[in-house]
């Protein structure tokens, strides 16, 4: 799939986790496959419900278990296959190689230890170093991500920061052992929006920065993939519809989902009045998917076939995979 | 910090105000209840200024159970000539009594008990050791045993082990403490099953205090252990079951927090993340049980002193009651409200402690 | 014995008719005169469904509820007092009468019945138990006909002695000759009356129809002799032994069971209702109602209540509605205010609820249509637990002898005795401890599977 000489970083083939729910089986995330290459930003999208945040705990291994379970396929990062690693050795890449931000800064750090504690913890437990050594390497990186008079803050519990400043903290806990990867569920999406873009500005910067790191950034705002991307995947009924390099996929959209995603974002260009198009129809259940294509109950271009068989990921230009019958037809 | 303090300011206020307002409505239900001791005595009272005129031949007996110098304590105590509010305020030493003195339970003086003609205060006093000494270890030993079994079942919810545990706590639940005192009496301190382990109730055996002297220290305290046992697990069921399911409640919840993730994603081993990160959080209901348990050890020793014949404050209360022996009631009650207006801003301190994000307004 | 297999089963199937369908029904219906909508959402729908899968909840609530519609009906289930008796034209109905009697106490149902209307001589109130024995074996008339007799023969002796007054006598020798004659004219004809009712008895013109178990809680088991104290024993008849006055246990457990639920029913009814209503204002209105109430719930739960109770139990010896208002006023109604407030004051923030204020509906009808609804949750998982603790309020209120008036049948003095015969009868704390904890270990089980379908702890571990 990868047009490179270089192995990428992380290489994501035909990934499932399946949720038991009340007796039933909840196909969260089925047969997902993507690459994510050195030093690049990878973006996940997709509406809630798609599948996105799943893959993204799923490569970390965090998917809770019962109700959870990954079933099957496999994720090689950097060559090593961590579905196989045992629990000690998976703990080892964690926080280490890998990091993760999520999307709920308000209760993603523990309520009743200091910023500090939190931060020295996670350094002293993939670096051994002191005490002392650690803390100033906290506050160190407080400042890194903008938090004026680190020092002090670091003895703050994380109710006494703000939201922004909580989900600084927490960039500054997934950065400070320089990571190869650092996966950001939804990291703004609670945020307020001024507070968004700073944040946003940030990560971008501090990524590019650090020799090296990919992020993948998952999220299910397109502006935000347009802005900090090079390429994304579009996930829809927990397959991926859609890969693309980001400019391409803005100019000229392949699957009809993502076609719809762009028309419903607001344009320049556009006559002001108008009201913006949505795409028709919700997300069905993720305990009732249509056996053929998950999208061709709200699908615009649905044709006889897409309700019976559910079409193949293929690369219809280089570097450009859909997965729609549309483009069967003009390649046959 | 400045906000806490003046927190805990105003709450150690409200504990006189609420005192008072207790106090005296006790007192107002002492004098008003209608057929009770006060409302007899006072027509009594008026009965005989009424006939003295006629020679104060009127004999007055009778009465359910109040000896004619009962009644006249009863009259002397409460200051029944005075208007309620009057006599309140004598009785809460804040207004000079009949004598010209302040004499009230503010200063300490609760009267004088009817039956041993002692203070009342030293009567209480000396038999707060024995229910403290039962409610303190029942307690702890709750504690001891609440705790890790609480988390052992979050840990293995929905295994055998937690279904199992969770018949017993429901069972544990069902059982009022006095009747498993009962029960455990029955079957391991009497002869009819051939299984006589514990001695039938008291605190100690008689002989006690002279063994002490004699030396003969260990079995002093096998004697105090076999006798310890019977109701220290009756004490013991009040709190296990609300206890364990607490722990078991608190520490599921905090497990499936977004901070426990955010831990496991840091890469913390599994221990760090349960017996640190969790732990801590779901103890903090648990600590706040610690002021309210306060109250509790007064409430429950009525029932399981009768039961196990323990000369604590509750068998206190008991013999006073069936001896309408009102100074030691009123006593009790004043106190009993102080235990748990103490414990509820016990709780507070506590709470606050614990829980950073905790503050008091 | 088939007889009273078919009562048996009648009453069961009664009970579970009574309380499946018909009790749901009328609630409904009074829910919907109040102007509550009463068809269930579909949350309430899911949650129901989740209570009826849980089986030892489902099954301990139907067997509670079941249990305690058929004791409403107790005096005509376990009864000294027949159903119906019958001797030549007089018929009567002792037990249904006291039923009645006791659900209508202010119609003033006697329920007493004349010895001399039904073949036994005298005036007192007759002896249903020696009516039967006479009916299955007619000798069981021969001494009472003895006794008579002989009360015939002395007062023919007396008589005789006695010279007839002339007209000169004393007034008062006359009237006392006259009494005499008529006490022999009145014994003749009691002696009589015996004779003919045995014949009577003999042909059949006589019936009773007994109770299912023919003994009450308010009188000792005069069959098993003088004595106090018998242990359980089926072939003489008493399953669960006496108590140390002679009733009979299991009829004691039977009234107590009615008594310890109905108490903690209303307990828990009227007090909620009284919190709902005090945190329905509370988190409502809010402001400085809010502030003072709370102050005032706070100040008043730090009465300690079981002792308070029993100071004034002291003074006047308390009866069953006393205790409950007692029990109402200073505990039931505190616990849950919290709650309500907390739901209210949540509620009425949402937009919907706000939407409906703007658009000038009443508050009544915003408060049953909306909030309501979704505000008894808490109620709902907390009254089982509520019920335990006043069941056990007034066990330990009985226990410690400041509880109901003696003589009521109720588990709490039942256990008392049994602590004061520890040594010797062991079986007198067995049984009502053993019915006691089965009730609340049956009501625990219900409240336990009604917290799991309302809130189910969602257990998931990650590693």
């Amino acid at each position: 799939m990868d047009m490179d000489d270089q192995r990428p970083l992380l290489e994501v083939r035909d990934l499932r986790t399946y949720f038991q729910v009340e007796g039933q089986t909840a196909k969260a995330v089925d047969g997902v496959s993507f690459d994510i290459r050195e030093n690049e930003v990878f973006g996940l999208v997709g509406e809630s419900g798609s599948g996105k945040s799943v893959t993204s705990l799923s490569i970390l291994r965090l998917i809770p278990n019962p109700p959870g379970e990954i079933v099957g396929g496999s994720i090689h990062f950097r060559g090593t296959n961590l579905l196989d690693l045992s629990w000690d050795e998976m703990r080892k890449i964690r926080g280490n190689r890998i990091s993760m931000i999520f999307q709920e800064p308000m209760t993603a750090l523990n309520p009743v230890f200091t910023i500090g504690f939190q931060l020295v913890e996670t350094i002293r437990l993939h670096t051994g170093c002191g005490k002392e050594e650690a803390r100033e390497k906290a506050a160190e990186m407080l400042s890194l991500v903008g938090i004026p008079d680190a020092r002090k803050r670091l003895d703050d519990y994380p109710h006494q920061f703000s939201g922004g400043m909580r989900q600084r903290a927490m960039i500054a806990m997934a950065l400070s052992l320089q990571p190869n990867l650092l996966i950001a569920d939804e990291p703004t999406t609670a945020l307020d929006v001024t507070i968004q873009a700073q944040i946003l500005d940030l990560m971008v910067g501090l990524q590019k920065e650090t020799d090296g790191a990919s992020m993948l950034l998952i999220t299910h705002d397109l502006a935000v993939v347009a802005e900090t991307c090079q390429r994304v995947a579009v996930m829809y009924g927990g397959k991926i519809q859609e890969i693309s390099p980001v400019i391409p996929l803005f100019e000229e959209p392949l699957h009809p989902y993502t076609k719809g995603l762009l028309l419903s974002l607001p344009h320049p260009d556009r006559e002001r009045r108008k009201r913006l198009p949505t795409i028709p129809g919700i997300v069905p259940s993720i305990l009732h998917m249509p056996p053929g294509c998950k999208f061709a109950e709200r699908c615009p271009d649905r044709w006889e076939r897409c309700d019976r068989e559910e079409p193949e990921l293929r690369e219809i230009q280089p570097g450009r995979f859909c997965r729609c019958h549309l483009h069967d037809e003009e390649g046959a | 910090m400045h906000g806490m303090m003046s927190y805990f300011l105003r709450r150690l206020l409200m504990v006189p105000i609420t005192f008072i307002l207790i106090t005296l409505m006790v007192y107002a239900v002492f004098r008003k209840t209608p057929g009770g001791p006060i409302e007899r005595a006072e027509m009594m009272l008026r009965q005989s200024q009424a006939t003295e005129g006629g020679g104060g031949a009127a004999e007055l007996t009778g009465g359910e159970g109040l000896t004619k110098e009962q009644k006249e304590q009863l009259l002397k105590h409460f200051h029944l000539d005075r208007s309620i509010p009057v006599g309140y305020l004598i009785w809460l030493g804040v207004w000079p009594n009949d004598s010209g003195h302040f004499s009230g339970i503010l200063e300490g003086d609760f009267g004088r008990s009817y039956r041993y003609n002692d203070p009342v205060l030293s009567q209480i006093a000396s038999k707060f050791p024995v229910s403290i000494y039962f409610g303190l270890i029942g307690y702890i030993a709750s504690w001891i045993v609440c705790i890790p079994l609480g988390i052992f079942k979050a840990l293995k919810h929905r295994s055998l082990f937690d279904t199992g545990t969770s018949f017993l706590v429901f069972l544990g639940y069902s059982i009022p403490g006095f009747v498993a005192a009962l029960l455990l009496m029955l079957f391991f301190a009497t002869d009819n099953y051939g299984m006589k382990i514990f001695p039938l109730g008291d605190f100690r055996s008689q002989n006690w205090n002279a063994m002490w002297e004699a030396g003969n220290y260990w079995w002093c305290i096998k004697d105090q252990i076999s006798h310890t046992i019977i109701p220290l697990i009756a004490y013991m069921m009040a709190s296990f079951a609300a206890m364990t399911i607490l722990m078991k409640n608190s520490l599921l919840d905090n497990l499936g927090a977004d901070y426990v993730r955010t831990a496991f994603a840091k890469g913390l081993p599994e221990r760090r993340v349960i017996f640190l990160h969790a732990l801590r959080n779901s103890l903090i209901p648990i600590c706040v049980g610690i002021g309210n348990a306060l109250g509790l050890i007064f409430a429950g020793s009525f029932l399981i002193e009768k039961t196990c014949n323990i000369d604590g404050m509750g068998l206190l209360g008991y013999n006073s009651l069936l001896e309408r022996d009102y100074p030691i009631l009123l006593g009790l009650l004043a106190i009993g409200v102080m235990l748990r207006l103490v414990g509820n801003i016990l709780s507070d301190i506590i709470l606050a402690w614990v829980d950073p994000r905790v503050r008091f307004q | 014995m088939l007889g009273k297999a078919i009562y048996l089963i009648i009453v069961l199937a009664l009970g579970t008719f009574l309380t499946r369908k018909v009790i749901p029904g009328i609630i409904v219906r009074i829910g919907r005169l109040m102007g509550f909508r009463m068809r269930a959402t579909p949350i309430t729908k899911k949650r129901l469904q989740r209570f009826k899968s849980i089986k030892r909840g489902y099954w301990s609530f139907l067997g509670i509820s079941i249990l305690f519609v058929i004791s409403l009906f107790l005096e005509v289930i376990v009864n000294e007092k027949p159903l119906y008796i019958r001797y030549k034209n007089h018929t009567a109905y002792p037990a249904v009468r006291e039923l009645a009697a006791k659900w209508f106490p202010f119609f003033n149902i006697s329920t007493f019945t004349s010895k001399k209307d039904f073949g036994q001589g005298g005036t007192s109130g007759v002896d249903y138990k020696l009516f039967k024995a006479c009916l299955e074996d007619s000798k069981n008339f021969d001494p009472m006909i003895e006794r008579t007799r002989k009360r015939v023969q002395r007062a023919e002796k007396s008589l005789k002695r006695l010279k007839p007054p002339t007209k000169d006598s004393p007034k008062s020798k006359r009237e006392f000759y006259l009494a005499k004659k008529a006490g022999l004219a009145s014994r003749k004809k009691q002696l009589a009356d015996l004779l003919e009712a045995k014949k009577a008895f003999e042909k059949g013109d006589a019936y009773i129809l007994e109770t299912l178990y023919p003994w009450s809680p308010s009188s000792r088991r005069k069959d098993l002799g003088k004595m106090a104290f018998h242990p359980p024993s089926l072939a003489k008849g008493v399953p669960l032994g006496t108590s140390s006055n002679g009733r009979d246990i299991l009829t004691l457990l039977l009234y107590g069971f009615r008594i310890s639920l109905s108490f903690a029913l209303i307990v828990a009814g009227v007090g909620y209702l009284i919190g709902i209503i005090v945190g329905g204002l509370q988190g409502y209105y809010g402001g400085w109602v809010d502030i003072l109430s709370q102050r005032f719930v706070e100040v008043w739960g730090s009465i300690p209540f079981l002792f308070m109770i029993m100071i004034i139990a002291s003074m006047v010896t308390p009866t069953f509605l006393m205790l409950a208002i007692l029990l109402i006023l200073l505990r039931s109604w505190l616990g849950i205010t919290f709650y309500i407030r907390g739901e209210f004051y949540r509620e009425k923030s949402k937009d919907y609820v706000q939407a409906a204020i703007a658009s000038g509906v009443s508050d009544w009808s915003i408060i049953t249509k909306h909030i309501l609804p979704n505000s008894l949750v808490p109620v709902v998982t907390f009254a089982p637990f509520g019920i335990v603790a006043f069941i056990s309020s007034l066990v330990s209120l009985d226990f410690l002898g400041f509880g109901l008036p003696t003589g009521t049948p109720s588990w709490g003095s039942l256990i008392r005795e049994g602590l004061d015969n520890i040594v010797l009868y062991p079986y007198l704390i067995i049984t009502p401890v053993t019915a006691l904890c089965i009730t609340l270990f049956s009501v625990v089980m219900v409240g336990e599977a009604v917290r799991e379908a309302f809130d189910p702890k969602v257990f998931s571990r990650l590693r």
